[in-house]
């Protein structure tokens, strides 16, 4: 999790011409990884992660003046990337993940996803997440992952938080049924 | 798989076996900098245009309204101007026809010619 003077020392700087840049660095510094992750789950691939993730700090750039608080800055860049994602999905609709309830066929030994090196049970767990659909996929990651409350997680996803509790349910539930079967 | 609950709780740090490019998140900042600045330039290029297409319109709407910016000439000044200026083209004419007469009417015109030749030297 974020804490709070991260974003409130983010924030200070960035509203000061001065020492907007400085603000911003620590601003990619402190989502970079979680962002990208949060990306790369869902659109797998590196190349296309990195597409939207520099499209998502742009966005950022641009709209950081105008964040008016009414979540905390963590949520909002959350929802941003979320919105950019959903976003770069729709546009390629030639990808076979466009359905939001497609579950997708990955393999843990996929060498353009995983590296060989990586932890066995690590690949695993991330394979299984891979193959979830998407929207058991988000709500799992932004809660597993980014340890987000569900009324944090309805203020980026959107839908009721009942659907949202049962969509983590039956992510858990399918993960586990994946790795049973390794 | 006996220990999946413990996976699952244990929270592991699995990131990291995702292949990405040696260096990425090193140089990501340095990539996200150039774009900024690129974005900025566009921008200020952007506003640069508005405000010289601005600048334009105003300068042929000034150059367009002098142009067609009537004269406002009363009719009674116009009637003092032209008098003067009848007064001043004719004042020798009649400065010597209202000499006494002294002059022919008919040959005023040649003397005036001679009284410039003469007297001024005006040729």
């Amino acid at each position: 999790m974020i804490k709070c003077e991260i974003e409130k020392e983010i924030i200070q700087l960035f509203s000061n011409p001065k020492t907007k840049i400085q603000g911003f660095n620590l601003f990619v510094d402190t989502f970079k990884k979680i962002l990208y992750f949060q990306i790369r789950r869902i659109l797998i691939y590196h190349e296309e992660t990195n597409d939207v993730l520099q499209e998502v700090f742009v966005k950022c750039w641009k709209g950081l003046n105008s964040f008016n608080h009414q979540s905390k800055l963590s949520t909002w860049v959350y929802r941003v990337a979320y919105n950019e994602t959903i976003q770069w999905i729709r546009k390629n609709k030639k990808m076979n993940i466009v359905e939001m309830d497609t579950p997708i066929d990955i393999s843990s030994n996929d060498e353009y996803i995983f590296n060989k090196n990586g932890d066995e049970i690590s690949r695993l767990l991330e394979t299984a997440i891979l193959n979830l659909p998407h929207k058991q996929k988000i709500v799992f990651q932004l809660k597993y992952f980014q340890n987000l409350k569900y009324d944090e997680i309805q203020q980026i996803t959107g839908g009721s938080i009942g659907n949202l509790k049962a969509s983590y349910h039956h992510a858990v539930k399918k993960i586990k049924q994946f790795l049973d079967q390794q | 798989m006996n220990n999946i609950n413990d996976i699952l709780k244990s929270k592991i740090k699995s990131e990291d076996v995702y292949s990405l490019p040696a260096d990425y998140f090193e140089r990501l900042n340095s990539q996200l900098e150039i774009q900024i600045t690129n974005q900025r330039t566009s921008l200020f290029r952007f506003l640069f245009r508005i405000a010289a297409t601005i600048l334009l319109l105003i300068g042929i709407g000034v150059i367009y309204h002098y142009q067609t910016a009537k004269l406002h000439v009363s009719y009674l000044s116009l009637i003092n101007g032209v008098d003067e200026y009848l007064l001043e083209d004719d004042e020798l004419f009649y400065t010597f026809l209202d000499d006494d007469f002294q002059y022919d009417k008919q040959y005023i015109s040649s003397i005036v010619d001679d009284y410039l030749n003469t007297e001024i030297n005006f040729q």
